[in-house]
């Protein structure tokens, strides 16, 4: 790993990281450090590696996803995530009791994708939060294009059935 | 009603996957910055729940670790820097002589010695405590060719230093009578109370 691609192509996605691994594993300390392990990792891999890897979004993404879920296995978290920093909105023309009212529902949002299966979760995750291509959530996945679409439909369709329902 | 028709395929298309990254951002827009159609309102609390975490963003610093390779370099800057030290070090002896050499430094031929006396030895000084003098001696020529032993500044701050020890024992000494007188007038009151106990 050169300093240039550090700088350029991985230091500038750690946020894009740290979300995916706060989706992961729902504490926003334990996805802090899976960030830094994953920058530790990637820094210190072999300067050959570096004329390998083609995407390095994709292998830090992959990298993050793997780490987190250790994580979350090995101490058995299976918690819904926090709510930290999320719902921070928005309207020009919402009154306050709606903008409150806007604020729950979106927490509440996004607690129902955190309990989505963990497969639909991820891919939903990368595809409406990081605005990845499809081929991009099926690299950083390990997972083939159809599978993306699958389970990006179902977790789609399973938030709107519940939002129409306790909405 | 364009917009609201326009924006309702968009949803069809969303739901079924089968949107672009593009068209999914227009939605977000809509959801979030544009005048929601009641129809639409329930949905709006999604868009907004994905807008507001992509705001979300990493804030710990970091600090890498040396790579394997950048240890080399750094036991070769330690060893570059401890081989200066003692090239340095050894060279400055040398240099003193050379100073000694020097007519400024020869031409100076009286030299001041150090007496460290307890201070309660002078009558004019009766206080416990001790410092350092020094006394000047009568001058005595010295020959050309002999360097200088000791140094005057090193000799006065020599002094300093000793006289600044012996502060600091004289004071240590008063603390423990001070500790004893306590543990005296602990053990008189302590009498006391038994006789009034008794």
């Amino acid at each position: 790993m050169t300093r240039a691609i550090f700088q350029e192509q991985i230091f500038p996605i750690r946020h894009k990281l740290y979300r995916f691994a706060l989706r992961i594993t729902g504490n926003s300390h334990e996805a802090e450090d899976v960030v830094q392990e994953v920058m530790e990792k990637v820094w210190k891999s072999a300067p050959e590696h570096s004329e390998t890897v083609l995407n390095w979004e994709a292998w830090c993404m992959t990298l993050t996803r793997n780490r987190s879920l250790d994580k979350t296995r090995s101490q058995n978290l299976r918690r819904t995530a926090s709510l930290d920093g999320i719902i921070e909105q928005k309207t020009d023309s919402a009154s306050p009791a709606q903008m409150a009212e806007n604020k729950d529902l979106a927490a509440r949002v996004k607690q129902m994708m955190q309990e989505l299966p963990e497969k639909q979760k991820l891919v939903m995750h990368l595809r409406d939060i990081e605005e990845l291509s499809y081929d991009e959530i099926a690299e950083t996945l390990s997972i083939s294009l159809e599978q993306v679409k699958v389970n990006l439909h179902r977790a789609r369709k399973a938030i709107r059935d519940r939002m129409i329902h306790e909405f | 009603m364009s917009d609201f028709n326009h924006i309702q395929q968009l949803l069809e298309k969303y739901w079924e996957g089968e949107t672009s990254v593009e068209e999914e951002r227009q939605l977000k827009s809509y959801f979030n910055f544009g005048e929601i159609d009641p129809q639409h309102q329930k949905y709006a609390p999604m868009f907004q729940a994905f807008k507001a975490e992509q705001s979300v963003q990493y804030h710990k610093r970091h600090v890498l670790p040396l790579r394997p390779q950048m240890y080399w370099a750094a036991a070769a800057s330690v060893a570059l820097l401890l081989t200066a030290g003692v090239w340095w070090f050894s060279a400055a002896p040398n240099t003193t002589h050379q100073l000694a050499d020097t007519p400024s430094f020869k031409q100076q031929d009286t030299l001041p010695t150090i007496a460290i006396t307890p201070a309660n030895q002078h009558k004019e000084q009766p206080q416990k405590s001790y410092s350092a003098q020094i006394v000047k001696p009568k001058k005595v020529r010295r020959p050309e060719t002999e360097t200088l032993a000791v140094d005057p500044e090193e000799a006065a701050a020599m002094a300093e230093i000793k006289a600044a020890l012996a502060l600091v024992s004289s004071k240590m000494r008063k603390g423990r009578y001070e500790a004893a007188k306590g543990a005296i007038h602990l053990e008189t009151i302590d009498k006391i109370f038994k006789k009034k106990e008794g």
